[in-house]
């Protein structure tokens, strides 16, 4: 059971580290407490607000993290090997399956409330603002769907378009909830997708031009059953997102997953509780089994306090339990208002090195554990849209820096 | 947190409940919520009902379509010991509303239904798959006529055990061979027995044990505690002579090693040392002797298309069989996406559910019709009776293709 | 069957708290044209922020024995005519190391001259029952506390009075009184909409609680009130099945009472000039923590899933010594001592006293206005039902039986689309926030994470003309306020995906401006 490197967590950056590593050639475990937090997106890809969120004149990727504070961690990645992690992602064959198209000034996606969400990527046929300026809109919701906005999407949106309704129709199974992930699944069974269509074409008006559906057209068969859609009504079909967990989320994390299977290994259920570590070096990892795993290398990408890597004590005290890293805590029991107290506890982290490596309170450098997205400090994704972004940033990088580390 | 520590107990399982943050991942995952709306789920069925079971008496049917598979707990990522919960709620429903199913006790039984059946095998056999026998047994004993029912093996492996002899050079290893090798499947068993010989043990067997996990996952834990005090005291007694128990099946394994203390609160030293000194087969060969096979094992000329069973996510150790496989040189190896084949144990065994195993089935099946492999391997018995029904493709646990690679 | 009559006097009650309604049902029931007037949703001041505690009386059987005994009859006077609004589940007094020691002896002897039933329970027994309880405990004695759900009360009660004739105007502000010749005539009220009216009436009743001072002002008169603010955290399940008390003089973090699904701890005690004054500072959680550290070890452990506070109106006596403690029984203000002949204030009390102190209020005001109907507000029952019970779990129990799990948009409290649509056909509501009050959306441990959304595509659906992007986040923000003090453990993981999901996901911001209204009361 010889790993190279160990990877906790199972979020965006895990899998990209995981992914990257076996590009250079090193293999990897990725040891998950469960499942991660970009099943909560809808799928764009989010690598910064650059309107609001930086300083500088330049509003493009990648020279708007010129105008980022020194700490953040687009910063401390380096806006070269931003670039080159967000390109890569996007020219990888795992984007590539569900077609992500990419806009280098950001474009405007719908929000599950029709809120304009400024985006870097969208997956193929994810709903862009520049598809309905003044156009004929049919929304499709299915009957009894409570997951999907519809009416509120109508609402929002319709000062930009030209005539918009919305459609009831029926489920593919009636046997079945009308939540996101049943629906998805019924959409994979179904024998005849183009059957299915038809019935729904008849009652479509004719002066639609766009057709929006509920994010949850397949999990496995997306693709197929979006164009099939597309073909049946000869019109424009696209998906809008639906409450969390989101279906495009789920898409994105079983391509990821089967990538990393094809030559590695994901442990589903496996709960890291300390480290063993010798002369600055972390040795092995301990499961809750106390089970001993090895390896040469530690990338922790669990999630920060969200999903848990970091935890937050009752007195305010916010602690990496694993290897006590130093904190960055902004004081979030200190504050007056609820959004400065979300500010603080959004932007404290693990503070790194810039090779994302963190400090121990005892002052000690490790120097084969990196620490990844939502770990780090001195970044708000919810202000700045920027949690996908510094996930592939930080994820490819460590991946990166590990390489150049076993090298030698 | 609680849940994290080796030994939880009943109390730390309910507790758990708080940790919830209602994110609805476990719903999307859950193998029985996706294809039918007769279960609400298990963020529901589990921390969500478990707030008001605590404070009176619901009469609830719903949580009995749990199939215990484990899956949404492998997914949680706030460590609520959600599958747990569910069958807490089974366990207490028996005890205050309903008797349990006629059915449901018989197989909950399944060492007493083989020592019987075994007395007569081949009469056994005949009655088991008359299709007379089957369409009586559906209509008067509510077993469903579709459920895969293996055949009776008689005595073959305890007549295979009586001819083994001991090596004193050799390491002592414990194998708890289960109902299923002890009356239905001996091949497994004598495979075993094979393949430590020659890894060099002598393997000392403890036959007609029962784990008791049909009794726990179907909430009839009175019953349960017997049989499980008797598995622990005759495992203990083993423990004399060695230090590591192996299993063949993933869900005796796991009940072992989590759900004495998980539901029957045996915190007691001898049952804490037995569950840390039970592993699965494919778990401890892996950690010990992968350089050994690595040398020695030869090219299999087949296909092999290899499901994890849902199960084995619980044991938090990834996928042991795919690792020792890849050892294969030159192996053609697919691996199942399916988190799921549905028999979840005795549940698919009982009339009404048997549908609903069909229908969670459906992609394990689609993927199976895709790969046309001319083995698939799984290491868990009812979900390989369950496969080999429904595809018509021999269905046997890794180490007997692993015994075949090393030619012994 | 209308009791009100057209040839009584037009009273009319300021203030929609428990004494309001208290005020007015009784008035009602006596015949009297009544109409009540609350600026925001019924409850939402300090009836709502308090322990959920429908005390035996015991907390203060020392230090007010007469408050106490009265505490005693009313909490079995209201536990028969609104049992679904009460669970009776019974407390326990206990003693640990650093108590005072002579205060057993007289906590029993004074229960026994405020009749209040008292019984000492071995301490073993006590730890097996409540097993999250110290095991360093001295004393415990067993008394008849109930827990009272304040929400259900006031509905109740705002049901009852509409049923007899009565009216309620809830989102009514009191812009002015019209007084003249020593008498007030009418009161002019503004609507949430703007909409304002001018109410004629023949009395009035003030009975607004902190906010006595300031409607007393109205009319050049005085209330002279000692306004303390109390805070409450909330532990999402049920971590004793009684109520715990300390055996002390009543003081901060004395209180651990069940309340449905979840357990709440209070108090802290803070003088404060402003009956608008909610905002919990953060040294008042880690100290309403330590103080249920002392009684259970393990409760840093335990998830809190929201604070709040509320202000208590306590009415300074005439001759106000700071070191004593207030006393706690009400007092009836008639203020035609001060020139008014028409206006009486009711204060003071709690939750638990407050039909008594509407009976006295009602019964001054039939003195003055010489007529002599006697009270029937204790033999009456608020609910219909004859074997009504609290029952928190019925929500869930209805959806099992009808197995619509679909329909489930609340999913902490299993409230579904069909219960909020009910309840939509049936009041007038402008906001996700009455909505939220009359049926529990949001109130459970993800604190409206999910169904923010949810209601707000039903409020569409139904044509209800909203601001989408005003109301979700109004309605996320203050569910924040108060979800947001206990952001330790799980619950900082419940906040930061309610910010994910809000923000992240959503698109909407909080800022400085929207965040925290002061118009948004509970």
């Amino acid at each position: 059971m010889n790993t190279d490197v160990i990877i906790v967590g199972a979020e965006l950056d895990a899998f990209i580290a995981s992914i990257r590593l076996q590009e250079l050639g090193y293999t990897s475990r990725v040891l998950a407490n469960g499942q991660g937090s970009y099943l909560y997106s809808s799928g764009n890809i989010k690598v910064l607000d650059f309107k609001e969120n930086n300083n500088s004149d330049n509003k493009t990727f990648p020279f708007f993290i010129e105008g980022l504070p020194s700490a953040h961690p687009y910063k401390l990645i380096g806006k070269d090997n931003v670039k080159q992690a967000i390109e890569w992602f996007f020219n990888h064959q795992i984007s590539n399956k569900l077609r992500y198209e990419y806009f280098e000034t950001n474009t405007f996606t719908i929000s599950p409330i029709g809120l304009k969400i400024p985006s870097y990527g969208l997956y193929f046929n994810q709903i862009n603002f520049e598809n309905i300026y003044n156009k004929d809109i049919t929304i499709i919701k299915f009957q009894n769907q409570k997951d999907f906005h519809a009416e509120l999407i109508a609402q929002s949106i319709k000062q930009y378009v030209n005539t918009i309704e919305i459609l009831n129709v029926v489920q593919p199974d009636t046997n079945q909830h009308s939540d996101s992930s049943s629906l998805a699944i019924s959409f994979d069974n179904l024998s005849s997708p183009d059957n299915y269509f038809f019935n729904i074409n008849k009652k479509i008006n004719k002066k639609t031009s766009v057709v929006i559906f509920p994010a949850v057209l397949g999990l496995n068969k997306y693709m197929e059953i979006i164009r099939c859609a597309e073909k049946t009504f000869s019109k424009k079909c696209f998906e809008a997102p639906t409450l969390p967990p989101s279906i495009p989320g789920i898409r994105l994390n079983k391509i990821l997953e089967r990538e990393v299977l094809k030559k590695n290994y994901i442990h589903r259920g496996s709960h890291i509780l300390k480290a063993n570590i010798e002369n600055n070096k972390c040795l092995s990892v301990v499961d809750n089994f106390k089970r001993i795993i090895k390896a040469r290398a530690f990338i922790f990408a669990n999630g920060g306090i969200l999903m848990g890597g970091i935890k937050v004590k009752s007195n305010g005290e916010i602690v990496e339990e694993i290897f006590d890293s130093k904190i960055q805590n902004n004081n979030h029991t200190k504050c007056e208002k609820s959004y400065e107290t979300l500010n603080a506890l959004q932007t404290s982290g693990v503070l790194t090195d810039n090779k994302l490596k963190p400090i121990s309170n005892s002052n000690n450098q490790l120097e084969n554990v990196f620490f990844t997205g939502r770990n780090l400090s001195n970044w708000n994704p919810s202000l700045e849209l920027s949690g996908e972004g510094v996930s592939i940033a930080s994820g490819w990088y460590s991946a990166n820096n590990i390489s150049s580390y076993l090298h030698d | 947190m609680i849940i994290n520590s080796y030994q939880p107990t009943s109390e730390d399982i309910l507790k758990s409940m708080d940790n919830c943050t209602k994110c609805g991942i476990c719903n999307s995952y859950c193998p029985v919520s996706n294809v039918t709306n007769q279960f609400p789920g298990p963020k529901y069925s589990g921390p969500q009902t478990q707030r008001f079971r605590s404070l009176e008496d619901l009469v609830e049917i719903s949580p009995e379509l749990c199939n215990g598979c484990g899956v949404c707990t492998s997914v949680c990522p706030n460590e609520v010991a959600i599958t747990d919960i569910i069958t807490h709620a089974k366990s207490n429903l028996n005890n205050k509303n309903k008797k349990i199913s006629f059915v449901q006790t018989l197989l909950n039984r399944p060492d007493t239904i083989g020592k019987l059946g075994n007395i007569f095998p081949a009469l056994s056999n005949f009655i088991l798959h008359n299709s007379f026998f089957r369409y009586f047994a559906s209509q008067f004993f509510h077993l469903d006529s579709n459920a895969p029912l293996p055949n009776f093996h008689g005595k073959k492996f305890k007549k295979f055990l009586e001819k083994i002899k001991i090596d004193s050079n050799k390491k002592n290893i414990i194998y708890f061979s289960g109902c299923a090798v002890d009356n239905y499947d001996s091949e497994v068993g004598i495979a075993v027995i094979k393949l430590m010989s020659n890894l060099g043990y002598n393997v000392i067997t403890n036959t007609d044990l029962c784990c008791s996990l049909p009794m726990l996952s179907s909430g009839e834990w009175d019953a349960a505690i017997n049989r499980s005090k008797k598995l622990i005291k005759s495992l203990s007694r083993s423990l004399d002579l060695a230090e590591i128990i192996i299993s063949t099946s993933t869900s005796c394994s796991l009940t072992i090693k989590k759900k004495y203390s998980a539901y029957l609160n045996f915190t007691d030293p001898k049952s804490a040392q037995i569950s840390q000194s039970t592993k699965d087969i494919c778990e401890y060969i892996l950690e010990k002797h992968t350089d050994l096979l690595a040398k020695r094992m030869k090219p299999i000329d087949k296909k092999i298309f290899y499901h994890g069973p849902c199960q084995l996510r619980s044991h938090g150790i990834g996928q042991p069989a795919v690792e020792l496989l890849r050892l294969i040189p030159k192996i053609s190896l697919s691996l199942s996406e399916a988190d799921c084949c549905g028999i979840g144990g005795t549940y698919g065994y009982v009339k009404g559910r048997n549908e609903i195993s069909e229908l969670i089935g459906r992609s394990l099946s689609e993927q199976i019709k895709f790969h046309k492999p001319d083995v698939i391997l799984c290491d868990s018995e009812t979900c390989r009776w369950n496969i080999e029904k429904n595809s018509g493709i021999k269905t046997l646990h890794p180490i007997q293709i692993i015994l075949e690679s090393l030619n012994v | 069957m209308s009791k009100t009559n057209k040839n009584m006097p037009k009273i009319i009650v300021i203030g929609g708290g428990a004494t309001g309604c208290g005020v007015a049902r009784d008035l009602v029931l006596r015949g009297y044209q009544t109409t009540l007037i609350e600026f925001g949703d019924l409850g939402s001041g300090t009836t709502s922020r308090f322990h959920g505690m429908l005390q035996s009386g015991a907390r203060y059987v020392v230090s007010d024995t007469p408050y106490a005994a009265e505490c005693f009859r009313e909490r079995e006077t209201i536990s028969k005519i609104a049992p679904e609004a009460v669970e009776l589940i019974g407390g326990l007094f206990i003693s640990l190391p650093n108590d005072p020691e002579d205060y057993p002896e007289k906590f029993i002897k004074c229960c026994e001259i405020a009749k209040i039933p008292c019984q000492e329970i071995q301490i073993d027994e006590v730890l097996k029952k409540e097993k999250e309880l110290s095991n360093n405990i001295l004393r415990a004695f067993q008394v008849p506390d109930a827990v009272i759900n304040s929400w259900q009360l006031v509905n109740l009660l705002a049901k009852d009075i509409k049923a007899n004739g009565g009216e309620v105007l809830t989102n009514h502000k009191v812009v002015s009184i019209k007084q003249h010749n020593n008498l007030v005539k009418s009161v002019e009220v503004i609507e949430k909409n703007g909409f304002k009216k001018i109410l004629e009436c023949d009395c009035i009743i003030n009975a607004s609680g902190p906010w006595s001072g300031k409607i007393a002002k109205l009319v050049d008169q005085e209330v002279e009130l000692q306004l303390t603010k109390g805070s409450v955290m909330v532990f999402s399940h049920r971590i004793v099945s009684q109520a715990i008390n300390r055996c002390r003089i009543p003081s901060s973090n004395d209180i651990m009472c069940p309340s449905g699904t979840v357990c709440l701890w209070g108090t802290t005690s803070e003088i404060v000039n402003d009956p608008d004054t909610t905002k919990i500072r953060p040294e008042e959680i880690q100290e309403l923590l330590i103080g249920a550290e002392e009684l259970f070890p393990k409760i840093k452990n335990y998830r809190s899933f929201r604070a709040w506070a509320g202000v208590r109106p306590l009415v300074k006596p005439k001759n106000f010594d700071k070191n004593i403690p207030l006393p706690r029984s009400h007092s009836v203000i008639d203020h035609s001592e001060n020139g008014l002949k028409n206006f009486l204030t009711v204060c003071g009390g709690s939750l638990t006293t407050h039909r008594s102190m509407a009976e006295d209020v009602v019964n001054k005001l039939g003195n003055k206005l010489g007529i002599n109907i006697p009270c029937s507000t204790d033999t009456i029952p608020i609910s219909n039902s004859k074997n009504a019970k609290w029952t928190p779990s019925s929500y869930f129990q209805k959806i099992e039986n009808q197995k619509n799990f679909n329909d489930v948009v609340c999913e902490c409290e299993a409230i579904t689309k069909t219960d909020i649509e009910e309840i939509m056909k049936n009041e007038n509501l402008f906001d996700f926030h009455d909505i939220r009050r009359r049926i529990r959306v949001g109130f459970g441990p993800c604190q409206g994470t999910f169904c923010n959304s949810r209601l707000a595509e039903i409020v569409v659906n139904h044509k209800i003309d909203i601001d989408i992007k005003k109301s979700i986040l109004n309605f996320w923000s203050e569910r924040l306020k108060g979800s947001i003090r206990t952001s330790y453990g799980d619950q900082a993981k419940q906040i930061l995906l309610s910010d994910y999901i809000h923000q992240e996901n959503f698109g909407l911001r909080l800022t400085e401006e929207n965040s925290e209204k002061d118009d948004i009361r509970a």
